[in-house]
């Protein structure tokens, strides 16, 4: 059960936590590696890609590059899609095996 | 792998090989960038691809339940109705009634106890927008259901989904508890007296069952079977009671409407169709996927400008919208605006939103015999014109597919169509004809063909079709001769092929192969 009070501060909070999702600008170091987990990208292996990162990111120690399972991006035709924020760069077509290529060239 | 990664820790780089490219080739940096965004706007698909869908609190950092608050603590029921009416919002299931009106209509229907559905029935061959919508975005439904039963004075509400969206129903099990948990469902939600929770029911998957009473008659347990309307659900729906039922994409807009105002959404689309429409674009287009456009973007815009456009530099033929219930789009109405009225001035529907576009290789026989397949296999049975006309039509689209039919035949459809259209009881039945309609006023000629000349020209017809190569154009460069997966195509190094008719299955794998288009029905 939470409060409105409590509602509020987790919007503010978190908001600013995920300003990099909506805002190619934002000032983060941190990173969002979004994969589709929509029916579609689902069907052609995107939890395993999720999970891979996951792993890469944990054998690696790194901390500062966060993995999130999204919706759908609409573009199913190009899937599995994985989109990197802040800056936005749309991977298309990927595999698991392309993850520990993407988290290198993310990594910073 | 390992000698790349020695020399390729650089910050901030990209995958170059992994970059979405745009139809022309050109690589894409961002999404933004990418033709296939460019003409969209997303409301209804506002959260989809950004917010983790199973974390309340992602949901909440982006707006969320901000207009259920607002709501609950500073508006009235009246208020709220008032703004959905001047919003302009109509139901985006099909039928585009008036989403203001149905909740003013339930209102005001006497009794004790109400009921708030949604409709996550969603069964046209090709359509995936509710399914998105539940998959990416779960609770904007469960938000927009609670505003809703604040306003009509509900107190319980049902999803009906059906169970083969297993996804989106792990995301709305997973939605109700966390909104449970944090009290936004359950007794006295935001400190006031209003309590309101959501159930789910799991659909077997008839398509007849997306019809609002014969999903009622499934959530009370009975066979989905419609009810003769009048009475209608806002006065006795769901166990008798005033039920206000919608579909899951009209849900999916309200709480921006509310949070952002009825001027700002009726600001959005054409004069009688507001907002924004989500299509699942299908068939032969290069981008296949999920569009969400303003109202009155034309079938030119999405088709070509969203879409890519048609692969293999196919021509376009006609786009079919409104699945089994719809009609197709001919060509000379690619710059039709897409709004409610102008889709059934030229005898299609908005349908649920599902678009499958057809290039000049499709069969306009074939696809009303594959619309009326669905409709036979799907009529649940209880009216005599849906259960048996249906079938009758389907068998006569079948004779005329395998070259057996006559004119007579084009008659005896066109008058079963407008029977059954007249005659049946519910939404199913009565729009079955639609595509068998629809394909007889713009492609009439490909119809006398088959039934007189007994020629497809789409070649799709396999019993009747022939494919030839003609040889002023053949230049005898034997692609299409490497290309036949029977051997069928004959002739020597540098000289025109010809087609062994006797040995020839009907593929159509020549036709795509000669540079020279010189192959043909």
């Amino acid at each position: 059960m939470k409060t409105i009070t409590q509602l509020h501060k987790i919007r503010e909070e978190k908001r600013k936590e995920l300003d990099l999702r909506v805002n190619t600008k934002a000032d983060t170091r941190e990173k969002h590696i979004l994969v589709c987990q929509g029916t579609g990208c689902t069907s052609s292996k995107s939890p395993e890609i999720l999970e891979t990162f996951k792993k890469i990111l944990k054998e690696k120690g790194i901390n500062n590059v966060r993995v999130i399972k999204t919706g759908c991006f609409g573009l199913c035709a190009k899937g599995p899609i994985v989109i990197i924020r802040p800056e936005d760069t749309f991977y298309a077509s990927v595999t698991p095996e392309d993850c520990e290529e993407i988290i290198r060239n993310t990594y910073c | 792998m390992k000698k790349l990664f020695g020399t390729h820790i650089v910050e901030g780089n990209k995958v170059e090989r992994l970059l979405a490219k745009d139809i022309d080739g050109t690589k894409v940096d961002s999404l933004d960038d990418l033709n296939f965004y460019k003409k969209q706007k997303r409301i209804a698909l506002k959260n989809c691809g950004v917010i983790n869908p199973e974390e309340i609190d992602e949901y909440i950092a982006f707006d969320g339940y901000q207009a259920l608050e607002k709501v609950l603590t500073k508006m009235s029921p009246n208020d709220v109705i008032e703004e959905i009416k001047k919003s302009g919002i109509r139901g985006r299931g099909g039928a585009g009634f008036l989403t203001g009106k149905k909740w003013e209509l339930t209102k005001a229907s006497e009794g004790e106890q109400k009921y708030v559905v949604c409709n996550a029935d969603e069964g046209d061959p090709g359509a995936f927008m509710d399914r998105s919508i539940l998959e990416g975005d779960p609770h904007s439904v469960l938000e927009a259901m609670a505003i809703a039963a604040y306003c009509i004075g509900a107190n319980k509400g049902y999803i009906y989904v059906r169970a083969e969206y297993p996804i989106a129903v792990k995301r709305l099990e997973i939605a109700i508890k966390q909104a449970r948990d944090y009290g936004i469902l359950g007794k006295h939600i935001f400190d006031t007296d209003f309590d309101f929770d959501i159930e789910i029911r799991l659909g077997a998957g008839a398509f007849v069952c997306g019809e609002e009473t014969a999903l009622l008659e499934s959530i009370e347990g009975k066979r989905g079977q419609p009810r003769v309307k009048p009475p209608y659900p806002a006065n006795s729906g769901l166990w008798g009671k005033p039920t206000l039922i919608n579909n899951v994409e009209t849900y999916a807009n309200i709480a921006q409407i509310i949070l952002k105002g009825s001027t700002w959404y009726s600001s959005i689309g054409t004069e009688q169709s507001k907002g924004t429409k989500v299509f699942a674009l299908g068939g032969n287009v290069n981008n296949i996927g999920l569009v969400e456009v303003p109202m009155g973007t034309t079938l030119r815009e999405i088709v070509y400008d969203i879409g890519g456009g048609i692969p293999n530099g196919r021509d376009f033929k006609a786009a079919q919208t409104g699945g089994p219930s719809g009609g197709c789009i001919p060509k000379e109405h690619l710059d039709t605006p897409i709004d409610y009225e102008s889709l059934k001035e030229i005898g299609s529907m908005m349908g649920s939103g599902g678009l499958i576009v057809m290039d000049d290789t499709k069969c306009m026989v074939s696809l009303a015999k594959f619309y009326l397949e669905f409709t036979v296999s799907e009529s649940c049975g209880k009216c005599t014109p849906c259960r048996i006309g249906t079938k009758r039509m389907h068998e006569i689209l079948e004779k005329l597919c395998e070259g057996k039919g006559s004119e007579l035949d084009i008659y005896k459809l066109e008058k079963l169509a407008t029977n059954i259209q007249k005659s049946s009881i519910c939404g199913l039945g009565q729009s079955a004809p639609n595509p068998v309609i629809s394909t007889l006023k713009y492609f009439r000629e490909e119809f006398k063909e088959h039934a007189i000349d007994k020629n497809c020209r789409a070649l799709e017809c396999k019993a009747m079709s022939k494919i030839t190569i003609h040889e002023e154009k053949c230049k005898g460069c034997g692609l299409c001769q490497k290309s036949c997966p029977v051997t069928a195509i004959e002739g020597e190094a540098r000289e025109k092929r010809v087609i062994n008719q006797e040995k020839c299955i009907k593929c159509g794998t020549c036709l795509t192969s000669c540079p020279f288009k010189a192959i043909g029905g």
